[in-house]
């Protein structure tokens, strides 16, 4: 046997893996799935927000929080003008004194946020994007998470509001994908990043981490491995839905991706102390060497492609220059083999699996009903779009191992 | 209260264990079957050269009026080894686990080369018209000779649509011990691959177009 074979199938066990774990976790709790934990009690609330140049969004945002159903003399929003060039302070300033605003010098999100906090008066600390707007019933549903002895962050499931270009839509599949494999996490303590668009933290557990680390490009990521490796719980609420702005453009998608794994990378160095150490109960045995297994996968994953492809490349190419030479025809009918192998039946199971699960989730998440025209969108999903990945880790490897450029 | 569920990454992992294993198990039985196919057709064919080695025996001591029915039976047994040795490759393509058939290969190169020695005495003995063309290539070359190879077989395929039963065509793997392989190519002086020896003189190395082999006939 080939040592590629051996590669090939590491992988398709890895893959069956991850689907099986998946599909038990979904199995095991679908009545769980959407639960509605109704709070006993309505403790105070404060909502941070920092806005830098968010003209155009930051009204919806603060509407959309003042419009929740959650009792409004329990919500505090403090909104922060991180030194906006643009009308994003007028925009504030409109909703007089039903939000507090702190216009201060530029200083990034993490640390406008963690200013913030400093003037929050509520039991509960919740993070709201400039850019999201939250359900009315989203805040609510949250809160009833925290009755749960230990939990201390709640997270929320981020949807796509933009949908009208391609790239916008695969990006809505994505992240519908990812409130559902974050929400099947939650049954083993397994939640890893508590997202920026809407989460919520026990007061005394943002203080207890020291709120947002500023140096670190994914501070929603960092600050929940924090809040994990400190042996809290953090819970996700499916019916809790917040729309966020995606990219729009393939260049900035890039970078938002880029950013996002360096800030994972910066996430996994500052805690591999937590690495398959008992001591951190999950965290350390299943949500850090997960996260580092998803990015070392992704690498050699990448080097086995990227093999396969030039030596495919390699070959058609020679197959082109000997066909030129021998006047012969380089594509023909009777070369095709349509013989099965293993890869082959593997290959068809995770493909017939993975459609699967786009469509429920889909439909599960959204209440879409996925048609056969949708096929072919999942197909681009799931054979284009997913195969960027890789390339965007290795740009980020290289900048975080090579350059010493760390922005947004 | 959620408790966390260690219970389904075992569970999970006996799901893998029990899908892989059926896939693995499925894919070398699938593989396996292809084999034995190959077995079983290689024992039909030792029976129908059997057949037209008897054939051959009964018209070149007894018949010698029979020669057409000779040279006819020959060929068609020609057509049936060639196309049972492409078959061969596109199985060994597709295998993964059991990736190289080297010895149903030897088998059927052994087979071509009693195959080319009775088409030999044939066209002797019945004066044939048709002619020979040994194609010689490797096994398991590197990659440029691979390609060379691959464009070579394609060419000579075109030949033998053109020239029909002309010409017989016999592709033998150089590299794989066999003695009159061997003796055939020291016999032509063949050093490279792929190489062609049309009508049992003229050797060329290398690619050719179909124009250029087709000016020999």
């Amino acid at each position: 046997m080939e040592f590629m074979t051996f590669v090939y199938l590491f992988f398709i066990l890895v893959s069956l893996y991850l689907t099986f774990l998946a599909l038990t976790l979904h199995y095991k709790n679908r009545g769980m799935l959407k639960e509605k934990r109704e709070p006993s009690f309505f403790p105070k609330i404060s909502i941070l927000t920092s806005a830098y140049n968010e003209e155009e969004n930051i009204a919806n945002t603060i509407n959309a929080v003042l419009n929740s159903n959650y009792p409004k003399d329990k919500l505090e929003l403090i909104v922060v003008n991180d030194e906006s060039t643009d009308n994003t302070l007028e925009e504030m300033k409109k909703f007089g004194d039903k939000i507090k605003i702190i216009d201060k010098k530029n200083s990034g999100k993490a640390d406008s946020l963690n200013h913030a906090a400093k003037f929050a008066s509520g039991d509960i600390v919740a993070i709201v994007d400039a850019d999201s707007y939250p359900n009315e019933d989203a805040i609510r549903n949250m809160v009833g998470y925290f009755e749960e002895e230990g939990v201390g962050a709640v997270t929320s499931t981020v949807l796509v509001k933009n949908r009208n270009k391609r790239l916008e839509k695969l990006q809505s599949v994505e992240y519908i994908i990812i409130a559902w494999n974050r929400k099947l996490l939650q049954f083993i303590d397994g939640i890893y990043v508590t997202n920026g668009p809407l989460s919520m933290y026990k007061r005394e557990v943002f203080f207890e981490c020291g709120g947002f680390d500023h140096k670190n490009l994914t501070e929603d990521i960092e600050l929940t491995w924090n809040v994990l490796s400190k042996g809290y719980k953090v819970r996700m609420d499916l019916n809790s839905k917040v729309y966020t702005t995606v990219p729009s453009s393939l260049k900035n998608w890039w970078k938002q991706r880029i950013r996002w794994n360096l800030g994972g990378l910066q996430t996994m160095t500052k805690y591999k102390h937590t690495f398959f150490n008992p001591k951190y109960g999950m965290m350390g045995l299943f949500v850090a060497p997960f996260f580092m297994l998803s990015f070392f996968l992704s690498f050699i994953g990448l080097g086995v492609f990227s093999y396969v492809l030039v030596k495919k490349f390699f070959r058609s190419w020679l197959m082109t220059k000997y066909s030129y030479v021998a006047q012969s025809s380089f594509l023909r009918a009777d070369q095709l083999n349509l013989n099965a192998n293993v890869f082959a039946l593997f290959a068809i199971l995770l493909i017939f699996l993975g459609v699967l699960y786009l469509i429920y989730s889909n439909r599960y998440i959204e209440g879409k009903k996925i048609g056969f025209k949708d096929i072919p969108f999942f197909a681009l999903y799931l054979l284009i779009y997913l195969s960027l990945y890789p390339f965007v880790l290795i740009h980020s490897l290289w900048r975080y191992f090579f350059t010493k450029k760390r922005e947004w | 209260m959620v408790k966390p569920q260690k219970d389904v990454f075992w569970k999970a992992l006996v799901f893998t264990a029990i899908v892989f294993l059926l896939g693995v198990l499925f894919g070398y039985l699938l593989e396996a079957d292809r084999v034995s196919k190959i077995e079983d057709n290689f024992e039909e064919l030792i029976i129908d050269w059997d057949d037209a080695e008897s054939l051959s025996s009964y018209f070149q001591t007894l018949e010698t009026d029979f020669c057409d029915v000779a040279i006819k039976q020959n060929l068609k047994f020609g057509d049936k080894i060639y196309e049972r040795g492409l078959q061969l490759e596109r199985y060994e393509d597709s295998n993964r686990f059991l990736d190289k058939l080297d010895i149903e290969k030897k088998k059927y190169n052994l087979l071509k080369t009693k195959f080319f020695i009775n088409s030999k005495i044939i066209k002797e003995k019945c004066n044939a018209d048709y002619d020979f063309i040994f194609y010689f290539y490797l096994n398991d070359p590197e990659l440029e000779v691979q390609e060379q190879q691959k464009v070579m077989s394609r060419v000579l395929m075109d030949v033998k649509y053109e020239l029909g039963d002309k010409v017989i065509l016999m592709p033998f793997v150089a590299d794989m011990d066999i003695s009159v392989v061997d003796v055939l190519l020291e016999k032509y002086g063949v050093e490279s691959y792929p190489s062609v020896v049309i009508k049992e003189n003229i050797r060329l190395d290398g690619l050719y177009t179909v124009e250029e082999v087709l000016e020999f006939f």
